[in-house]
């Protein structure tokens, strides 16, 4: 008997995503479908806009970020709102190596949207999106607007991270502070 | 004609199961259904409702859904009904999963959105507790991954295997 496809669309919309990362497994055609960004776009909204039986999707949260004193790993916890307590997992933690680079890199929390996770490495100086959910990540090209001119000294002031609607796609923004060193000072 | 003469007689039609069983249902009841709703808006009630895609005693099991989901006559439906309905809706879909399946396809070709709903949640949590061969066996799927191609797929994944 074969289930239309709707209909298991229906079904696996239910599942927690540890689930279907499991069960891209079944066959082909299941694996097309749990990745499709269809499908992981109707997952996302079914689980921001109703409460789960096993998590409180619905409260306001907080992400905690601070390094593990006895193994110098930096790690994450949610925290709900109100109450204000730590929900389980108590922590995750960062993803490292998130590129195939063995060392401990200081990693600080941009922001979060949709579930994903926005970090800053700072000794690389990337930008990395983490899903926390199925533990991945991936790397933000650098950006390719043109360098400024070699005099001008740029620092990074800050960095944002949101959700842009209109395009349907996650928007990275970063303020840089330009410098111009005056020939006179020196 | 006037809507008090219609609520004190109750409209029946009659559904036939691919098998050629027929079941008679009250109108209002079997309009839980969008897909007979819509033929007897189109006016397929002087005759027998064709139900092709359901067996006998799948559709019996539908019939049962309707009467209790059919809307009651006297307004509103009370906290209590509702939590009734609740308990009975968790002891209707709690089958034998070949049962479910069915159920699940019929609430999907006869449109009724409270049906198909409750059966994908309920076949969702039996997924849940599975193994992906297991799987496969409750969906008769055939795995057309290699043995290889399957092999790296779990490992990038080990930790949810876990």
């Amino acid at each position: 008997m074969a289930i239309p496809e709707d209909v298991l669309v229906q079904i696996l919309l239910w599942l927690p995503v540890v689930s279907l990362l499991r069960f891209k497994c079944v066959s082909k055609s299941w694996y097309a479908l749990i990745t499709h960004q269809n499908f992981t776009e109707k997952h996302l909204l079914r689980n921001l806009s109703t409460p789960n039986n096993n998590n409180n999707n619905n409260t306001a949260r907080f992400l905690a970020h601070r390094r593990d004193k006895t193994t110098g790993d930096y790690v994450v916890s949610s925290l709900s709102y109100e109450p204000l307590q730590v929900l389980p997992p108590t922590q995750q933690p960062l993803p490292s190596p998130y590129s195939g680079i063995d060392k401990k890199v200081e990693v600080f929390v941009v922001g979060s949207c949709n579930s994903v996770v926005c970090l800053y490495d700072n000794y690389d100086l990337n930008i990395v999106l983490w899903n926390p959910a199925t533990k991945e990540t991936k790397v933000v090209p650098k950006s390719t607007l043109p360098r400024f001119p070699a005099f001008f000294q740029a620092s990074t002031n800050g960095i944002g991270f949101g959700f842009d609607a209109r395009t349907n796609d996650y928007k990275i923004i970063k303020l840089l502070c330009l410098s111009d060193p005056d020939p006179k000072l020196s | 004609m006037s809507s008090t003469l219609c609520c004190s007689f109750a409209k029946n039609v009659t559904l036939r199961s691919s098998d050629g069983q027929t079941f008679e249902v009250e109108e209002a009841a079997a309009q839980v259904s969008q897909t007979i709703k819509r033929m007897i808006e189109d006016g397929c009630t002087g005759s027998v409702i064709p139900v092709p895609n359901l067996t006998g005693p799948v559709l019996a099991l539908v019939i049962e859904y309707f009467k209790k989901h059919s809307p009651p006559s006297d307004g509103c439906p009370t906290a209590l009904l509702e939590m009734e309905i609740k308990d009975w809706d968790a002891k209707f879909v709690a089958v034998d999963n070949d049962t479910l399946l069915d159920l699940t396809l019929a609430a999907h070709y006869l449109e009724i959105q409270g049906l198909l709903d409750l059966t994908c949640h309920r076949v969702a949590d039996i997924l849940n507790d599975n193994s992906v061969e297991k799987i496969r066996e409750i969906f008769h799927i055939k795995n057309d991954f290699t043995p290889e191609e399957e092999a790296e797929e779990r490992s990038k994944i080990q930790w949810a295997f876990e």
